[in-house]
């Protein structure tokens, strides 16, 4: 037995050398994909005169789609309503019509979508085509981990007539959202999001109140709700989820508003900036940037300022410890009848009417009550549209698609599930986004109400928290404005921490985009 | 035999180099190869790789410029950092004195137990809990605490304390210990298993001769069976620094570091830093500064606290 044994000596030079290899190949430099000056995607084009040819090939090659919540599954115990199936249909349709391809839908992750992006894409493993968000683009774009779409765009797409070009066949804002800040185009954004208040109508009809018009009307109703033992909003502001989402829905209409007249100083036109929803007109990362080194814009405005008192004002109609209250629970404290109103959105369009525990009357407001100079000095206008462009069809292509060799066939199976008959079909199967094409024919009519206040109101001007600056400086927001909330910090504590963050944040990226402050 | 020539070392051969061991133990070595291969992959290179990206500013893709110490001295004026520190050193202290008390009278009380099926129904129970998945428990415990539809809250409003209701996880004050008290009461898992096992290797005639010694059932649990367990107490030790160091995902499923901060962890701020801040670099040097505490932790329990060995002098 012993003679079989390693000796010690043997033992700590097997271990040395096992260390040096793992040190010496972690210091391996690191793969360098594609150089922040040179994006994948334009060279791919000159490379590529004809991409959207995807001629039956002698081996089958696979598209992998990351379809997020168009990811068909069966129903759960825990579905009150039947989930979306549609891109079955399409996947059917498409294989059959292009033997050679066969299109893989990865299943949705419960959790950590995020995390799992971040990772397959460094790792280069991620799927063709994967679901993205505008405010990731600013993060992510010089990584080289995207396709540059424009050249594709600037093509017709096939499976439409028409137009002359694929682009042309979408909104003109839901196409022009996947724009990275060097102006080319990451992402295809097909659909439209809306958000409203949804209320217990039956209640509101027992206390005899009326929709509010003003913000001053608002608080009365809140109040007049709150004596007779609701709770006027349900609300969430933790950190797990509800102050990233009510946290920058509130912020970025809010700040509209009372940033109204300073809008064309802080844009550096010193013109009014007609509040649209038409591509161009918004002040996106670089002109808020140039701002907040400028002075023309920051924390301790004392419309920011506003913002925090009006928000702070409001919490009060909020749900006891909404700080720590699960977002997820939100919908679930106004459908029991606890809460008289929930901000909600077009995706709970289908669930809710299909949903058996609602036991009252309710409807929809979606033009939140104007905050009149009567509540604050800076107000007068109304609200945008708590609207926007991208919700669930909101999708990216890996560069990594390329060196597999089936970005010809990923680009044309999202030219084929964009036509519009086919998008159209596809979100009315889902049944919460509106369509973000310009033909919307056979479009579901029930989610008119929220395009059409986009229509009417525009929307929001200035870039929202999340996408404004960098990651860590929003972050770090959300929990100041926890914080803040709770009556844990004072507002000028808060403005003045805030500021100090955000200069060095917009210095952070003029470092990284020194044409942004030219 | 074998424990006392691995101890001295095998007897050396003159002029037989490391790779002719290997040769003529090949079939030994290509058996374990995988198992080497896998801990290699999985756990020496990102470590190895953590280490040496510790002193580069690294975005995780392709921006990466060395930097020296330069992670560490930002470490050191970090204040979500170091308050992370102070929850961490008040969860690993709360951990041990839990780790140190509760599992290890389970196991004590099993052991004594004369009914040996009652002990045997007893241990199983106290392992079930066991495959229940973590992230489940921790949905449970979010449930309990749930501010409006929790069963905490909905129980003390039942007993007429309503006034003491509050969202646990919520509350500036009390969110770091409604963390701590996940799990109560702290006595199912392996600790119990560990102490147990402990407790039933110790041999019998040191205990029938403590007995006969005039010992009584404290004294002798005090001044026998306590020091013959400090192996495994010592494990227990080790493997509570370990995981306190290293556990982050309760605070992030529970609260994600807040309210505020007050709950956040260096394991979750390093998470934070590397998948959503783009410093890659920066987590490195965190992670990379966990690892010498721990090291530094285990070295010391090594070195100052003795085994049962040393109190049996085998």
């Amino acid at each position: 037995m012993s003679g079989q044994s390693l000796s010690r000596r043997g033992f700590i030079k097997l271990a040395g050398a096992t260390a040096v290899g793992a040190f010496l190949a972690a210091c391996r430099p690191p793969v360098q994909p594609t150089s922040p000056a040179e994006p994948a995607g334009p060279t791919q084009a000159a490379q590529q005169p004809e991409p959207t040819k995807a001629a039956p090939a002698a081996v089958k090659k696979t598209v992998k789609h990351y379809a997020q919540a168009l990811t068909p599954r069966e129903r759960t115990a825990d579905d009150r309503w039947d989930p979306p199936k549609y891109m079955n249909t399409l996947k059917e349709e498409y294989e059959a019509a292009h033997p050679g391809v066969t299109i893989e839908l990865v299943p949705q992750l419960a959790q950590g979508y995020e995390e799992w992006l971040v990772t397959q894409m460094a790792g280069g493993t991620s799927p063709e085509i994967v679901w993205y968000q505008r405010g990731y683009i600013a993060r992510d774009y010089a990584k080289g981990w995207f396709v540059n779409l424009d050249p594709y765009l600037a093509e017709p797409n096939p499976y439409v007539e028409g137009y002359s070009s694929w682009k042309e066949t979408f909104q003109a804002p839901c196409i022009e959202s996947g724009k990275g800040p060097d102006g080319h185009i990451y992402m295809i954004t097909g659909d439209i999001v809306g958000t409203g208040f949804f209320y217990n109508k039956s209640l509101f009809d027992q206390l005899g109140l009326k929709v509010p018009e003003t913000w001053k009307d608002f608080d009365v109703v809140q109040r007049t709700i709150r004596e007779a033992g609701k709770i006027p909003v349900s609300f969430s502001m933790d950190l797990a989820g509800g102050v990233q989402l009510y946290g920058s829905w509130s912020t970025r209409i809010i700040q509209d508003v009372l940033y109204d007249k300073k809008m064309g100083m802080i844009k550096g036109t010193n013109q009014p900036v007609p509040r649209t929803w038409k591509p161009g007109e918004n002040l996106g990362p670089p002109v808020m940037v140039k701002a907040i080194l400028e002075k023309r814009y920051g924390a301790t405005d004392p419309e920011w300022k506003e913002m925090l008192r009006i928000l702070k004002d409001w919490s009060q109609h909020w749900p006891e410890g909404f700080w720590a209250f699960p977002p997820g629970d939100v919908y679930k404290l106004w459908a029991n009848g606890d809460a008289a109103m929930a901000w909600q959105g077009s995706w709970m369009n289908k669930p809710i009417r299909n949903d058996p525990l609602i036991a009252f009357e309710w409807g929809i407001f979606p033009k939140i009550p104007t905050i009149t100079e009567e509540s604050s000095p800076f107000g007068g206008v109304d609200f945008p549209a708590m609207a926007g462009v991208g919700g669930v069809f909101q999708y990216a292509i890996a560069a990594e698609s390329e060196k597999r060799g089936v970005l010809n066939e990923t680009i044309d199976w999202m030219r084929f599930i964009t036509a519009p008959k086919n998008l159209v079909a596809l979100l009315n199967d889902h049944g919460g986004f509106a369509p973000g094409v310009v033909d919307t024919t056979g479009a579901d009519p029930s989610l008119s109400v929220y395009t059409d206040m986009m229509v009417k109101y525009g929307c929001e001007r200035m870039e929202p928290f999340d996408s404004m600056l960098t990651r860590e400086w929003v972050d770090l927001l959300w929990n100041q404005l926890q914080q803040f909330l709770a009556g844990q910090i004072e507002l000028e504590a808060m403005a003045n921490k805030m500021q100090e963050e955000m200069v060095k944040a917009a210095e952070a990226l003029a470092a990284e985009h020194p044409e942004w402050v030219k | 035999m074998a424990q006392s020539t691995i101890a001295s070392g095998a007897p050396r051969e003159p002029g037989v180099g490391l790779l002719r061991n290997i040769l003529r133990r090949k079939e030994a070595y290509l058996l374990l190869f995988p198992s080497f291969a896998l801990v290699f992959i999985f756990n020496y290179y990102p470590a190895a790789s953590a280490l040496f990206h510790s002193v580069f500013e690294w975005n995780g893709a392709n921006v990466q410029r060395f930097i020296g110490l330069g992670n560490f001295a930002a470490m050191l004026k970090d204040p979500t950092l170091m308050g992370s520190v102070a929850n961490l050193v008040r969860l690993a202290l709360f951990s041990l004195a839990v780790n140190l008390t509760f599992p290890l009278l389970a196991g004590a009380l099993i052991f004594h137990l004369r009914d040996l099926r009652l002990a045997y129904v007893y241990r199983v129970l106290f392992v079930i809990p066991l495959v229940v998945p973590t992230m489940v428990v921790l949905g449970i415990w979010k449930s309990i605490y749930a501010p409006h539809i929790g069963l905490l809250n909905a129980l003390l409003k039942v007993a007429g304390l309503g006034h003491m209701a509050r969202p646990w996880l919520g509350d500036f004050k009390l969110a770091l210990y409604a963390i701590m008290f996940i799990g109560f009461p702290w006595v199912a898992g392996m600790s119990t298993l560990i102490y147990l096992a402990g407790f039933q290797a110790i041999p019998s005639e040191l205990l029938d001769a403590a007995s006969i010694d005039g010992a009584g059932t404290w004294k002798r649990f005090w001044q026998v069976e306590i020091p013959l367990v400090m192996s495994q107490i010592k494990l227990i030790v080790i493997l509570t620094v370990i995981g306190a160091m290293q556990n982050f995902s309760t605070v992030m499923v529970m609260t994600n570091g807040g309210p505020g901060t007050v709950t956040m962890v260096p394991g979750l701020w390093l998470y934070r830093n590397a998948m959503y801040y783009n410093k890659m670099g920066y987590a490195c040097a965190i992670g990379t500064a966990l690892f010498a505490i721990t090291l530094t932790l285990t070295y010391l329990n090594m070195r100052y606290l003795r085994s049962s060995v040393e109190y049996t002098g085998i």
